[in-house]
């Protein structure tokens, strides 16, 4: 009987008594005297692995496997590449040219047009938003309801062709590998007629669900964003459309820069074309951009004024170069929806006819450039304009809706136009009035004609009457009763945790930038004038900060006489731009009546009305 | 084949829990993900970093173990065998774009091959009841090759969606022939041990 363990030769691993082999390290184990009596005849040892130093199995036989499979899987690879690559070429043997692009070619040449692109009525789509531009056949292609989010647009054919353009930003942050591999999703090897990848993008050629998809991917802005291009058509109208695609592949541009490149679009029939030179791009140098700083973005009510149609209007600095004239934007019924134009209202830079205008847009939400070329109104009959008299010489040109949005939200314009570029600046209040505009005009209460429309613009407030006593307003050491009633605008609300001798209200606006205050506080006069209190406070605002005084003199009230001052300071707290501060004095009996107005400067031509209405309104409470 | 299914049931019990300890793992990293500023980022990254460890420790762990003499399990390898495939499906159903059935059958055919005769470079014998084996020094040195092979192949093919595939074939193709082949010389000397006890004893 066997007892204890045995210990491998080779290792040393503890072995089961009667174990042939180690199993450890496989190595048999040397011949031992018998311990048992009885050899059992079962126990014959199979076939022994080799020793591991010597002797050792051939593995010939095993290694030639290796080889031969490593052989075959070259091949297979090989075969797999050469299956795709063949869907390749046969696309490329069939299609006569390669696809060119349509390169720049100067400002004053046309851009090459291949002969069998056919005459369609190429017409420019730009989306301003992304900077996207494409040409497309006008007379083939009908273009769908832009989407909320301006991201693009579907354009469809009657025979069944179709194509979009889209943009999006790159919010996974994939790269080309994985997006081409979506963009095959489902695509069999033998449906890939054409790939070809760029360092910013790629071009895919597919048969997919009965039509021939082209879709192109184009990246900017390092990218985080992506463009796409997709046009689809029948395979048996592939003649017609192969070179309608070229082209419009060719005219596939991502404005980088906020301005693209200079393009000449073919130009309305019936329409002169004047050659223009070479404008100065938009943003490119922006040393050489005329400042026009706006005063103001003035919406004016159809009736009002000159304007027969409801009008946005850049109020601008009259000491500055603007020979662009006046920026103005206005709507009118249409068939479906409002038409929109943009026009630049008795400019000086332009000779002949017809100019191309560009407008670009800076700010958050807004880029690109947008290419406006714009006709004289009133040499322009029929068609598509503005039904407006206006004496002055007026250029014009349709805008589509998603680019005043655009406009809308811009912090400043950028008009190029005669070789040189004008910088409008008034982003804050134009999208105030800017949305009032918009929301007029979509509201549907156009004038077909000139019939004049509502009385009040937006510029002005609508009012309602307060009484201090209301919000506790008490003056300590008063002998007479302080209390008074005043207007103040709609919607204002009064600042919180104030002084019980201080009202102090401001506009319902979240940018602190548009945020307009009036304060009225109150207290015992102590042998001081109006005039001397106001001189005090007016020195206060010039220790603080540096101030302005642009208009003294007195306050024309009827709750008490006082003194008047306009001051202009920038903000303490390094906001950009100014403030415009009015402040009025008023003597009361024992006590003294400060007003005062805060109004950030390009609102001030509203802002001003507000102290206009209190010292109108104040009267003694009741 | 009772003992078979019995044996694969207790393999399939042992790799569902180490997909348990696998899945205990990965829910650790999203926790610890959480604390980073991108979550969903730093999870991946833990990831990758993992699989490298993982990937590293099976080196040093071949190189240590590669002889040593282990139980062969036909479970276990139909276990194996049946996840691999699984896993093909898997990638090629994702993939979407499949490769002609001649070429993926001669990507699949040349892993074969290659598994087949790697496998044939191990050693397999008895000790009493139990079948073992164990590897050679060929064994670690086509082990190398086909694992610098793969690698080699994964870089040349990135990008190009065919050659993935096909390198993918390759890959199952090998764990398919090892294991194929396995199985076969198991039953073999199974079968060769049975007829040995059935035999009458020999006079010695």
């Amino acid at each position: 009987m066997t007892s204890g363990h045995h210990f491998c030769a080779q290792c040393g691993a503890a072995m089961e008594p009667d174990a042939r082999y180690c199993g450890m390290c496989g190595a048999p184990v040397v011949a031992q005297p018998a311990r048992s009596p009885v050899a059992t005849p079962a126990a014959r040892p199979a076939q022994p692995p080799p020793a591991t130093k010597s002797g050792h199995r051939k593995f010939g036989g095993p290694l030639l496997m290796v080889l031969a499979g490593a052989v075959l899987a070259v091949m297979a690879i090989a075969f797999l590449a050469a299956e795709n690559d063949d869907g390749r070429e046969e696309t490329n043997r069939a299609r006569p040219d390669a696809m060119q692009t349509v390169g720049n070619q100067g400002g004053t040449q046309t851009a090459g047009i291949k002969p069998d692109a056919g005459d369609f009525g190429w017409k420019p789509y730009v989306n301003s938003r992304y900077g996207v531009s494409i040409d497309y056949p006008s007379s083939l292609f009908t273009p769908g309801e832009a989407p909320p989010d301006n991201a693009g647009r579907n354009f469809t054919a009657a025979d069944g062709a179709r194509f979009f353009v889209y943009s999006s930003a790159n919010a996974l942050d994939e790269n080309l590998n994985t997006l081409i591999g979506q963009a095959l999703e489902g695509i069999a090897p033998d449906a890939i007629l054409r790939r070809d990848m760029a360092p910013d993008g790629f071009t895919l050629v597919v048969r997919r669900e009965g039509e021939i998809v082209i879709r192109r991917l184009a990246t900017s802005e390092q990218g985080t964003m992506l463009h796409w291009l997709e046009i689809g058509f029948p395979p048996a109208l592939k003649d017609r459309y192969e070179p309608v695609a070229d082209r419009m592949l060719s005219t596939f541009k991502i404005s980088t820069d906020r301005a693209t490149a200079d393009r000449q679009t073919e130009a309305p029939a019936g329409i002169r074309t004047t050659p223009v030179p070479p404008a100065t791009q938009a943003g490119e140098n922006p040393a050489t951009a005329i400042d026009l700083p706006v005063t103001a973005w003035i919406y004016n009510a159809p009736g009002e004024g000159y304007a027969d149609l409801p009008a946005l209007i850049a109020e601008t600095d009259q000491l500055a170069d603007n020979r662009i004239g006046q920026l103005t934007f206005v709507c009118q019924a249409a068939a479906v929806s409002p038409a929109y134009f943009a026009m630049l209202v008795a400019p000086s830079f332009q000779s002949g006819d017809a100019a191309e205008v560009k407008i670009a847009i800076e700010g958050a939400g807004a880029q690109g450039t947008l290419f406006l070329p714009m006709r004289d109104l009133y040499a322009t009959k029929g068609g598509e304009r503005p039904d407006i008299d206006w004496d002055a010489t007026i250029l014009f040109a349709p805008v589509a809706m998603e680019d005043l949005g655009a406009f809308v939200k811009a912090d400043a314009l950028i008009v190029s136009a005669g070789g040189a570029n004008w910088r409008l600046a008034g982003g804050i209040s134009l999208e105030l009035a800017g949305e009032k505009f918009l929301a007029a005009c979509e509201g549907g209460d156009l004038p077909e004609s000139n019939s004049p429309g509502g009385a009040r613009g937006p510029d002005e407030f609508s009012y309602r009457t307060v009484n201090s006593a209301n919000y506790g307003f008490t003056v300590a050491n008063a002998r007479g009763p302080a209390g008074l009633s005043v207007d103040i605008p709609e919607g204002w609300v009064r600042v919180p945790n104030t002084l019980e001798h201080e009202l102090i209200f401001a506009s319902p606006d979240d940018d602190p930038d548009a945020q307009m205050f009036l304060a009225i506080r109150a207290e015992p006069a102590q042998g001081r004038t109006a005039t001397k209190a106001l001189a005090e406070q007016v020195a206060e605002m010039q220790s603080m900060t540096e101030t302005e005084i642009l208009e003294q003199g007195p306050a024309n009230a009827a709750f008490a006489p006082g003194r008047r001052a306009l001051l202009r300071f920038l903000s303490p707290q390094d906001m950009p731009g100014k403030m415009m501060d009015e402040l009025v004095v008023l003597s009361r009996g024992d006590l003294v009546y400060r007003i005062e107005l805060t109004v950030p400067e390009p609102v001030w031509h509203t802002g001003r009305q507000v102290m206009v209405r209190a010292l109108a309104s104040m009267a003694p409470a009741r | 084949m009772r003992a078979l299914i019995a044996d694969i049931a207790g393999e399939l019990r042992r790799f569902s829990r180490t997909v348990l300890v696998a899945v205990a793992g990965l829910f650790l990293m999203a926790v610890a993900s959480l604390f980073s500023d991108a979550p969903v980022s730093m999870f991946f990254r833990l990831l990758s970093l993992a699989g490298t460890a993982m990937l590293l420790f099976s080196v040093v762990m071949m190189i240590l173990v590669f002889r040593k003499a282990s139980q062969v399990k036909p479970g276990a390898l139909v276990v194996s065998l049946g996840v691999t495939l699984a896993a093909l499906a898997v990638q090629l159903a994702i993939r979407g774009a499949l490769p002609s059935p001649f070429a993926a059958t001669l990507a699949f055919a040349a892993g074969g091959f290659i598994g087949a005769g790697w496998s044939r470079t191990r050693l397999f014998f008895v000790d009493g009841e139990i079948i073992r084996c164990r590897g050679t020094a060929w064994y670690l040195a086509i082990w190398g090759a086909t694992f610098a092979l793969n690698q080699f192949m994964a870089a040349l093919a990135a990008g190009v969606p065919a050659a993935m595939t096909g390198a993918l074939l390759v890959g199952s193709g090998i764990v398919a022939g090892s294991t194929v082949e396995q199985l076969a010389r198991y039953y073999r000397i199974a079968r060769f041990g049975e007829n040995r006890r059935n035999k009458p004893a020999e006079a010695t």
